[in-house]
């Protein structure tokens, strides 16, 4: 029996009936990964041994009589820059080759809690820093799409795994689009929480400000579902806060009768000009008309710095990155050089072997914002923007709903187009850095598609929210998203044309 | 503003200092490239001078929730050396083991 593109929330269901179980869900996902990941690559290892005693254990505690989670038995894949006990996580880097965390990331443990079945864990470009998923010791991930272009990144495995049909839910992290642009790529929802809401423990540091965990689903309905599990305040995480005035499902329970009807959306004025792809503006033009047509305004807003965003971006993440990397010495855990003499040179010679191009450019340029001398006109002048981001959000975001605009500026390129050309590729986060900067949360949504080479490939829009409105973000989004009322369509050659 | 705006490539005594700080040992041959490639990314966050900020305060992240970051000053278990040494590259059953630092 194929489950391939039944949502999280039918399949825990069904669990919960006793239609199914949780060891013949997780016995079809390994299966199906088995048949089908050759061709896209999503995840770097699977865990069947652990997956399936999960799932019996799922099944005993139900054939005992206990009350099963809201996850009950649903398969999910984890980007391998979130920990997971005793099952190795790299984050995609060569310097965490074999490398066995001790514990849960706190996000992992909420899905697990919720009675998920974690299968295994998904590619992503090295410890978060890209847009494309090709950058990882391990091979790229391809867009189920088209098999000749990106995922996406730096939760290309996230994205591609959820748009391929091998798990209804999995988990990504954002610090400047790396879960909303993948999802956008290849046709997905993926949501970026409020800065704080879910935790950072056990999430592989890149940029400590801007790192976000959230999930990446097939509809808005089983993004709500997961929040719901993975938001709170979490004492391993100091940055976190409980959702003020939230009852116990509060993602679900905004989703009731959502609508669309009397609510105002803000078409941002500067991405226009800024979005590469004449059909990707095409596509957000059509999501405001269903938006119109099922009762929303549109009015059109300034977010002003918008063209400052990526260079903020760069200077912030990368001074947080140089100084989170710089844990790995080759001494406590992580790659060691074999010949090295004294203790400087082994630490310079472990990073020097272990950490990818993109990985060291980023390190280096970080170290220089943050040097002496060079510290003042870069890292505080990009604080300094920052805070004006910020302000520029919560002046577009008076009197309107939410912020609406595409995810992307462009859909799937081509493997290796861009890889030559860090700015190129800089550039692609161009919609999605400002949120991170501003800690709002963010969601993106299929909204239909462009086929430049006659392949239909999946263009995303987004819709950004208040700081801590994430629920209501939701509903607006599962209004917009029957609205669009797309057709399902599936990509080719991975079974299941329903 | 300082005159920190380098369009132009990193020097190699520059890059040097730049690789020593952070403990990155560059082959010789990708110096320049890396080099250049520094200079073109300073040269376009540069960008950022012509962003007015006046009197604005710099921002790490905003919206600080301080009375809920506070916990008990409480002691708690943490983790035990066996375990905390199982990742570890190179170690004895006491700790990590790094190149002689003193001379004998």
């Amino acid at each position: 029996m194929s489950y391939a593109w039944e949502s999280a929330a039918s399949l825990a269901a069904q669990v919960r009936s006793g239609e199914t179980t949780a060891r013949a869900l997780t016995e079809a996902c390994l299966a199906r990964i088995e048949a089908v990941d050759g061709e896209l690559g999503c995840f770097l290892r699977t865990d069947a041994e652990g997956a399936l005693s999960a799932a019996d254990a799922i099944d005993a505690r139900r054939a005992a009589g206990e009350e099963l989670g809201a996850l009950a038995g649903v398969p999910v894949g984890v980007k391998d820059n979130l920990c997971t006990e005793g099952l190795e996580t790299t984050a995609g880097s060569r310097m965490l080759r074999g490398h066995r965390p001790l514990f849960d990331a706190s996000a992992v443990a909420r899905l697990k809690a919720a009675d998920a079945v974690v299968i295994g864990k998904l590619n992503l470009d090295e410890f978060g820093m890209g847009s494309s998923t090709e950058h990882g010791p391990d091979g790229p991930t391809r867009n189920p799409w088209d098999r000749t272009r990106v995922p996406g990144g730096s939760s290309g495995g996230s994205a591609a795994a959820v748009a391929g049909g091998l798990v209804p839910l999995s988990l990504g992290s954002d610090t400047g689009g790396s879960i909303r642009q993948p999802a956008a790529l290849c046709g997905c929802v993926g949501v970026k929480p409020s800065y704080g809401l879910v935790s950072r423990s056990g999430l592989i540091a890149f940029a400590s400000s801007l790192d976000v965990v959230g999930p990446l689903t097939r509809s808005v309905a089983d993004a709500a579902l997961a929040l719901d599990v993975l938001v709170g305040a979490d004492p391993a995480d100091m940055t976190t806060h409980a959702l003020p005035g939230a009852s116990p499902a509060p993602f679900s329970a905004a989703l009731e009768g959502a609508s669309l009807k009397g609510k105002v959306l803000g078409l941002v004025r500067e991405y226009r000009e800024l979005t590469e792809d004449a059909g990707v503006w095409s596509a957000v033009e059509a999501a405001l008309d269903a938006a119109r047509a099922a009762g929303a305004e549109v009015r059109e807003v300034s977010l002003d710095l918008t063209s400052a965003a990526i260079p903020t971006y760069q200077v912030v993440s990368t001074a947080e990155a140089s100084s989170n990397l710089g844990r790995y010495d080759g001494i406590h855990y992580g790659h060691r050089a074999q010949e090295a003499g004294d203790i400087v040179q082994l630490m310079s010679r472990s990073r020097a072997e272990a950490f990818g191009p993109e990985v060291q450019r980023r390190i280096l340029l970080g170290t220089f914002v943050l040097s002496s001398g060079f510290y003042d006109a870069y890292y505080l002048k990009a604080q300094k923007v920052r805070r004006q981001i910020a302000a520029a959000f919560a002046q577009a975001l008076e009197g309107v709903d939410a912020l609406i605009g595409p995810t992307s500026p462009l859909p799937a390129f081509k493997l290796g187009e861009r890889e030559q050309d860090p700015l190129a590729m800089y550039a692609v986060d161009v919609f999605t850095v400002s949120t991170n900067l501003a800690g709002l949360p963010a969601i993106s949504l299929p909204a239909g598609s462009v086929s430049p080479e006659g392949t239909a490939l999946p263009v995303g829009v987004q819709l950004t929210g208040r700081r801590d409105s994430d629920p209501a973000l939701l509903a607006l989004a599962a209004g917009l998203e029957a609205a669009l009322a797309l057709p399902t369509t599936r990509p080719a050659g991975l079974g299941g044309q329903a | 503003m300082s005159d920190a705006s380098p369009a132009t490539p990193l020097d190699p005594e520059g890059l040097a200092a730049l690789t020593n700080l952070a403990r990155l040992e560059l082959p010789d041959a990708e110096r320049a490239a890396l080099g250049e490639h520094l200079g073109r990314i300073l040269g376009w966050v540069a960008e950022l001078d012509s962003v007015e900020t006046e009197g604005v305060s710099p921002s790490q992240h905003d919206a600080p929730r301080t009375t809920e970051s506070l916990r008990p000053d409480a002691v708690r278990p943490s983790l035990e050396r066996e375990r905390a040494l199982l990742n570890a590259p190179a170690r004895d059953p006491l700790g990590f083991l790094v190149p002689r630092v003193v001379s004998e």
